[in-house]
């Protein structure tokens, strides 16, 4: 057999340097804050800190699951163990520089996280799982270098804002508001939950990167960054692709050798 | 003579190797006898709530949710006696003496399930037969046995046919055949799809390898009936039937095993590459100036059937981790986004699942949706895109969860999925498929 | 596109206080709702209602448990090649004259052939059928189609004043027999076509003739479109018995019904399958060709396809978008920002006008070169690449269209119309779409709504697949073809690559030259040379329709 090493993602470009990084998922995500777990729950809105999780149906070893060689050989997640409901948390990124962009949290979160359920839509991202296990998860999302404070945002409904200006601050837009940005600390802080429900205290999520630094750890290809006309190797790639399921859906047997 | 020159290994649904070189149109619908059992049985098979007849007929509760006609009601034990009820239910549909019919009591007389003689089918053009017949034929045992007189007649209708002739199905009705009426079909050829995953998870009892295989089965015999398998297309639906409902060459199963610990859905698009390229399937191509190997393939046929097998491996690895179906159509896009960008070849379908998957994504978790995907099938507009090779995934899936909905495949599926599980050559379609397919494959 | 010459920019300067390049702005100072004109109107109008009606109405101050729209500037949109600018409300159809009007003359319309019924008449009947005859025939339909009696006594009519649109004319393509129908019953190829289109249509037609009924637009409001064909029938048959004087139970009188009934009538739309069933003549059934057909600004500009495919586009958006899926299949408010994106503020304009420079400059013009991987490759990718820069060039424009479905529309129908322009080749030109749509995918990392690129996924196998239900000429398909049955944000551009394919040709017609003819037809309420422009009159309340019933209700 050939020497076969994953490649994760073509293209020449740093964006696409980038992609292919943060989709490896023995790259390990930088740390760049610490949120607590009790105030990633609040943030989440599913439940308050320290209640004990809900359950949508009893733990599997109390319901008996049915003779199946999958449930048998599939070794469920902790939070499927134990009957969790499935909640979600959300995201939006803006067009400006945010370190992801949606597709890239589908093709990073399928690579890196078992058992994940995630949406993708132009302007926001669902990521959904067992209670417990997506804390898990979302604390890697919310406390690495693919959050930014200020062009990332955490919304369960109401998003809009991913292509829009950004305000004086250099903040996504957000009807709801439920982020602003603390000019004493410099830092952006969310006043509300991901739905918009008031916090009983406010969360800090830290400062904003400055804009080279986006523009360096950015997945995201833009006219007045990295330009994608410039990665000809990742448009010859989706040309390929293209041309291979068009040739295809004509007559599957004449493609070969291309 | 066989017209493909390939042959499989078969597995069972653990496993275990079940025969070796067995040329792939012995897996075919045009050829398996199995398979073709398992068509005629959906056919013919029939699900009778006898229960709900009786507790219709008291309650006046007849032909749709809410609809109580005053004044009328008919008390008949019929659950009481079920036996006498199925005796002569039995008679009225046989053509001869000794032939194929069946009539089984079940749950105590709560339900009964019901063979139509193939003769009765054979005998005329429609599907329908199955249902028709058995409705018309419990009507006339029910007016027999229970000297129903001339006033009260309509009611039995009623409660055994629902509101039919005034809606084109049988609208609250308490006779159920797997497939729909022919209105309700999307277009040609597109009865078998019409089956919802509710049922045929609770008929494989939620044996994943079986739910999986037996939705493939007739997801693509479909294919053959609405003229898709065929000439150029008729390779790629077969070795598709075969990697991914079959377990052909034990692919689905190796994925699964190979990831069931700890294996994300990216792991098991890693493993897929891994495996086409050392069954020499996929091969370097160039490799690119910034060091990015293309893959090519001088089959696509077959690299199509291992990305099959390998996207039912990955929903199993993440609906099976999860233990919940929603988790499905996400499947459908990235395992085929990821496989892509990984080798710069076409995903299952060639795009189609990727389509479905995101149709799928959408209406079942928005507002414009229809439900979880234990009501998803075939044949709709959502699902339709992809040739049989997403539905067998989806009702693996929803094999696989443990409970994470409101609307459970029980719910749903009402007495159907639960009584057509007594049928083996369905519960097990697997099995059944395999043996045929051994004692024919000299023979293809 | 040179900077000065980019199309948007206007509109963008009229839309934002800012620079259209500014990338920085300042939100929830406009005070909500309030900024807005048309949500005032709407809620003194509300006010007034609850106030008399006694149950709670519109109250935009529900919205968001207390934060109003417009947190951000609530813009106004320009209707693309016109000066009109107006809100987003205004282009909502059910806040919009003009787009009730196009759908209503659309479903109210059927044709009919007459050759048939003059064979009945001359073979069965042994009646004379002279152009005379045929004159006081469509004189006697004229008079029973809007709803009047004509054989039987102590009949109930319809009031003239309420159906006054409804009427009969009739075309050929044999130049002596159109000289000798009176001119008040005639679509006269000769007159409204070019003389280039005129000898296409007329080659295509012959000697045949047909009539065009336009039934009511009340009828059209109240019933469905399964009921034109049969209330056109019904007045045909009868009006065959008056002005020719038949029998009228004989056998040979079923012949004209089940001619306009079933073998000569062409509706607009076929019937939907069960779980989107409607019947003949909804927008579901009506072929993307047939719209692009229907579309009339061909006649007007045949040199700049351009033009035309963007009027076509402007209705398919308004019948598929807004309509069809917006309201028929999805429920709800509806999807007017979906659809508006590819007719407002001259975007799509500008991405289609720079492709068709692009391919006049490097292949000579429109439809010079054959499909080729070479030339869809080239064509869509550099359009895609053009308009996707100029999204991330001018922030404004991003901020116009707000959510991904709408940038993926525009983007994709520009690359597709362009590809069709260059080829001639529809299907070729929707291919170009699917590439475009992947790239813009690939480029953004993300792409439309939830849904969004199902057929986006599925089309570049099924551009040219020739299986059962996959493969078709794309000028055959509509939105019950099975990709493209579901989803919004895509139909509007298709029908315009299928219009500059063939106007990239110099075709008369695109699928059907009947209905191109049909439409060729001052009298109709809407003006189909000009779709945009009367989009952009009923934002502004100056398009009356018809349909009106002021007199059978109290004045008010």
């Amino acid at each position: 057999m050939v020497e076969y090493k994953p490649q994760y993602y073509p293209g020449g470009s740093n964006v696409s340097a980038n992609r292919r990084k943060y989709i490896d998922p023995n790259y390990k995500l930088r740390k760049l804050r610490t949120i607590s777990d009790d105030d990633l729950v609040r943030l989440m809105g599913h439940r308050v800190p320290g209640e004990a999780y809900k359950s949508v149906h009893p733990p599997l070893e109390e319901l008996g699951e049915p003779a199946c060689p999958i449930r048998e050989l599939v070794e469920p997640t902790p939070g499927a163990k134990a009957g969790d409901r499935i909640r979600y948390i959300q995201f939006t990124d803006s067009v400006y520089f945010a370190p992801l962009t949606p597709y890239m949290r589908a093709w990073m979160g399928h690579m890196r996280y078992r058992g994940v359920d995630i949406g993708v839509l132009s302007g926001r991202v669902p990521l959904e799982a067992r209670e417990r296990d997506l804390e898990k998860v979302a604390k890697e999302l919310v406390e690495t270098e693919i959050f930014d404070p200020a062009r990332v945002g955490i919304r369960g409904a109401t998003v809009h804002g991913h292509a829009l200006r950004l305000d004086e601050n250099g903040l996504m837009f957000d009807a709801l508001r439920r982020f602003q940005y603390d000019k004493n600390k410099g830092e952006v802080v969310y006043v509300k939950d991901q739905v918009g429900v008031p916090l009983d205290r406010p969360i800090y999520v830290g400062k904003p990167a400055p804009e080279e630094e986006l523009r360096k750890i950015t997945s995201q290809f833009r006219v007045d960054g990295e330009a994608f006309r410039n990665d000809k190797e990742l448009i010859q790639f989706v040309q390929r692709i293209h041309m291979l399921r068009t040739e295809a859906g004509f007559d599957p047997n004449r493609v070969k050798e291309i | 003579m066989p017209k493909y020159p390939d042959k499989v290994n078969l597995y069972d649904d653990r496993g275990k190797l079940f025969d070796t070189n067995v040329p792939v149109e012995a897996l075919s619908p045009l050829k398996n006898t199995a398979i073709q059992k398992i068509i005629s049985y959906v056919k013919q098979c029939v699900a009778v709530n006898l229960e709900g007849v009786e507790k219709a007929l008291d309650t006046g509760e007849v032909g749709g949710k809410w609809c109580i006609i005053r004044g009328r009601s008919l008390k008949l034990d019929l659950v009481k006696n079920a036996g006498s009820v199925a005796d002569s239910l039995k008679k009225c549909l046989q053509v001869d003496p000794d032939d194929d019919t069946e009539v089984k009591v079940l749950k105590g007389g709560k339900h009964l399930l019901v063979k139509v003689p193939a003769k009765r089918l054979n005998a005329g053009v429609e599907y329908t037969t199955g249902a028709t017949a058995v409705a018309a034929a419990l009507c006339c045992t029910i007016i027999e046995n229970f000297n129903v007189n001339i006033w009260d007649a309509d009611l039995i209708h009623a409660a055994v046919w629902g509101r039919y002739p005034q809606t084109m199905e049988m609208l609250g009705g308490n006779v159920s055949s797997l497939l729909a009426v022919p209105q309700q079909n999307e277009g040609m050829g597109y009865a078998l799809r019409n089956i919802p995953c509710a049922h045929i998870a609770l008929i494989a009892k939620k044996n994943a390898m079986n739910a999986a295989a037996l939705s493939a089965i007739l997801e693509q015999t479909a294919m053959f009936e609405m003229g898709d398998a065929i000439g150029s297309f008729e390779r790629l639906h077969l070795l598709g039937l075969a990697y991914q409902g079959l377990n052909a060459d034990n692919i689905v199963y190796d994925l699964v095993k190979e990831n069931a610990k700890t294996g994300t859905l990216g792991d098991v698009v890693i493993s897929t590459v891994k495996r086409a390229l050392s069954d020499g399937v996929i091969k370097p191509l160039k490799k690119t100036p910034a060091g990015y190997t293309l893959y090519t393939t001088s089959d696509l046929n077959k690299w199509n059937a291992y990305a099959a097998a390998g996207l039912l491996a990955g929903t199993m690895i993440t609906c099976g981790s999860a233990r919940s179906m929603q988790h499905a159509p996400s499947v459908f896009i990235y395992f085929n986004d990821l496989l892509e960008r990984e080798t710069g070849l076409p995903g299952v379908d060639f795009g189609r699942v990727t389509g479905t998957g995101v149709e799928m994504s959408f209406f079942s978790h928005s507002i414009y949706g229809g439900g979880n995907p234990a009501v998803f099938h075939g044949n709709h507009i959502v699902t339709r895109h992809s040739k049989g090779f997403t539905i067998p995934c989806v009702a693996a899936a929803v094999a696989l969860d443990a409970g994470t909905t409101i609307y459970t495949p029980e719910r749903i599926s009402g007495v159907v999925g639960e009584v057509l599980s007594e049928v083996p050559e369905l519960r097990e379609s697997l099995r059944y498929v395999n043996e045929a397919a051994v004692s024919i494959k000299g023979g293809v | 596109m040179s900077e000065e010459k980019k199309m948007f920019l206007e509109a963008l300067r009229r839309k934002f206080k800012e620079s259209p390049e500014e990338k920085q702005t300042k939100f929830y100072i406009y005070d909500g709702w309030k900024q807005s004109k048309r949500k005032r109107e709407f809620v003194e109008a509300a006010q007034k209602v609850a106030k008399e009606r006694k149950v709670p109405f519109y109250n935009p101050d529900l919205h968001l448990g207390g934060i109003p729209l417009g947190q951000r500037v609530l813009m106004p949109y320009r209707l693309s090649g016109t000066d009109i600018y107006c809100e987003g409300d205004d282009l909502h159809f059910i806040n919009n004259a003009a787009m009730q009007q196009m759908w209503h003359d659309i479903r109210r319309t059927v044709i009919v052939g007459l050759d048939a019924a003059h064979t009945v008449l001359q073979k069965r009947l042994g009646k004379e059928v002279t152009p005379e005859t045929v004159n006081h025939y469509l004189e006697v339909l004229n008079h029973a189609l809007p709803g009047a009696a004509v054989v039987q006594e102590h009949m109930v009519e319809t009031h003239p004043g309420l159906v006054s649109d409804s009427y009969v004319k009739v075309f050929t393509g044999d130049d002596e027999l159109a000289d000798e129908i009176d001119d008040r019953f005639l679509i006269d190829i000769n007159k409204e076509f070019p003389a280039e289109q005129a000898a296409q249509l007329k080659a295509a037609i012959g000697k045949r003739i047909y009539q065009v009924c336009r039934m009511p637009t009340l009828v059209a409001m109240t019933c469905d479109g399964g009921t034109m064909s049969r209330w056109a029938a019904m007045q045909i048959s009868m009006s065959m018995i008056n002005a020719y004087k038949l029998m009228a139970g004989e056998a040979a009188v079923g012949e004209f019904a089940f001619a306009a009934k079933h073998a000569e009538v062409i509706e607009m739309g076929t019937l939907m399958p069960w779980r989107r069933a409607r019947g003949p003549n909804e927008p579901g059934g009506i072929p993307l060709g047939y719209m692009a057909d229907i579309c009339q600004a061909s006649r007007v500009k045949p040199e700049d396809p351009v033009w035309v495919a963007l009027e076509a586009i402007s209705m398919a958006a308004v019948l598929y978008d807004q309509f069809w899926f917006g309201s028929y299949m999805s429920g709800g408010v509806g999807f007017t920002q979906y659809a508006t994106c590819t007719y407002t503020d001259n975007i799509l304009d500008d991405f289609c006008y720079y492709g068709a420079e692009y391919v006049r400059k490097k292949y000579g013009g429109f439809a010079k070169v054959k499909p080729s991987w070479d030339v869809i490759n080239d064509v869509a990718t550099e359009v895609t690449l053009y308009g996707l820069e100029q999204y991330e060039r001018y922030p404004a424009l991003m901020e116009t269209h707000f959510g991904g479905s709408q940038r993926a529309a525009v983007v994709a129908a520009g690359a597709g119309v362009s590809v069709s322009l260059v080829t001639g080749h529809s299907t070729a030109g929707i291919n170009g779409w699917y590439l475009s749509q992947l790239l813009h995918k690939e480029e953004m990392g993300r792409l439309g709504f939830y849904g969004y690129d199902c057929q986006d996924q599925c089309g570049s196998a099924n551009s040219f697949s020739w299986r059962s239900d996959e493969g078709l000429p794309f000028n055959l398909r509509g939105v019950n073809y099975p990709n493209y049955a579901l989803n919004v944000g895509h139909q509007s551009a298709y029908c315009g690559i299928i219009s500059a394919a063939h106007g990239g040709r110099g075709d008369a017609w695109t699928t059907n030259p009947l209905i191109k003819v049909a439409f060729a037809d001052k009298d109709l309420k809407f003006d189909f040379t000009h779709p945009r422009l009367c989009f952009g009159k009923g934002a502004l309340r100056e398009f009356m329709p018809a349909g009106e019933r002021d007199l059978i209700i109290p004045s008010h």
